[in-house]
């Protein structure tokens, strides 16, 4: 029987905030759904949930052998980009782009988020972390959103571009140390 | 004003997150080396001693002992025995872990096994290393020193052991390289 377990799930909680290629992504996919207008925020929060546990499940049955955090990384900048660009929401381009960045970072996040196995504990570490893990990933996008929902129009986004270039140069940093190592 | 409460409310809501770390728990091991009346390797009886976090956990985990134990049993097969035997540089395929039992010693849980080969082996005239990783990137397996490998009656004459720690090792990764060379 599987029994909530705080351990595993603030373990599970804290994994994508201490992972720097998950909170880079989380932090400009929230600024990004932030950014455009609240008609298309719970729209875009709500496909990102969906990736995040087709992701987990993707991740549970197949082992690909993907560099993940390579792949986080560019999907970061490509964001990050996006928001220091700030197009035009209402393009129905920069919509489907905003829509793929959404799924696909949620993919991504749940393919490279493996919980914890302790063996003899095996089923409750597993589903506790991933529970954890989920909450974790889906509230941090939630409430960077909400943030940037609120700086949206503030000195008319100028707040949120300077954001996106900061996250752009993070993701920058962290995708050159990868290559170096 | 309201903008800045929420502000602030939200973002202390994020922050007050990033606390606490990854979970991390020791194994303390020994093994011994078992062979066949032909001199082959055929298994290794290993016991993991589980530090007092994880040993805490097993027994608010509301499981019997037996429980426990076929628990451990069924779900090192999925984490590959935690173990990987490679013999002069070349993989060597065990099987399942046979012959366990979990015990509490004072207040941490020892579980003794035994990981058979596939199929036996001479290792006179080669090198036998052990490696102990975890997937998961959780547990750190140590023998600590090379007096918690037993070579047993048929290779302690003309085998050697030594344990020597890895610097730098990332947690999951194997701590320890554990080698067995033994002439011919």
């Amino acid at each position: 029987m599987i029994v909530f377990s705080s351990t595993w799930f603030l373990d599970g909680f804290t994994h994508p905030l201490e992972t720097p290629s998950h909170l880079i992504l989380l932090v400009a996919l929230g600024v990004l759904i932030g950014q455009q207008s609240s008609a298309y925020l719970i729209r875009n929060l709500l496909l990102f949930c969906a990736s995040v546990f087709v992701g987990f499940i993707i991740n549970n049955y197949l082992s690909l052998r993907w560099n993940n955090e390579l792949i986080l990384l560019s999907i970061a900048l490509l964001v990050s980009l996006l928001i220091v660009l700030r197009l035009d929401y209402r393009q129905q381009g920069v919509q489907i782009m905003t829509l793929l960045l959404s799924i696909s970072s949620g993919i991504m996040l749940g393919i490279d988020s493996s919980p914890i196995v302790i063996p003899g504990l095996g089923a409750n570490t597993f589903y506790n972390w991933l529970f954890g893990a989920a909450i974790g990933i889906i509230l941090a996008v939630i409430i960077i959103a909400s943030i940037s929902a609120l700086l949206r129009n503030v000195l008319e986004g100028i707040i949120l571009r300077v954001l996106g270039s900061w996250i752009a140069t993070s993701a920058l940093f962290v995708l050159t140390l990868l290559m170096v190592k | 004003m309201n903008k800045i409460k929420w502000l602030i409310a939200l973002s202390s809501l994020f922050i007050a997150t990033i606390s606490t770390a990854h979970f991390h728990y020791k194994i303390s091991a020994t093994a011994t080396l078992q062979a066949n009346a032909k001199k082959q390797l055929t298994a290794i009886n290993l016991s993991w001693l589980h530090d007092k976090t994880v040993s805490d956990l097993m027994l608010k985990s509301g499981q019997s002992m037996e429980q426990l134990a076929s628990g451990i049993a069924n779900d090192l097969v999925d984490l590959d025995n935690f173990t990987q035997l490679k013999f002069n540089g070349r993989r060597v395929v065990t099987g399942r872990v046979t012959q366990y039992q979990l015990v509490k010693i004072k207040d941490q849980m020892k579980f003794s096994f035994t990981l058979p080969l596939k199929s036996p082996l001479f290792i006179q005239g080669g090198r036998l290393s052990i490696a102990h990783t975890d997937p998961g990137a959780s547990a750190s397996i140590f023998y600590h020193s090379a007096n918690s490998i037993e070579l047993g009656n048929t290779f302690e004459s003309h085998c050697k052991k030594s344990v020597q720690s890895i610097q730098g090792f990332e947690v999951g990764d194997a701590p320890e390289a554990v080698q067995i060379s033994c002439r011919k």
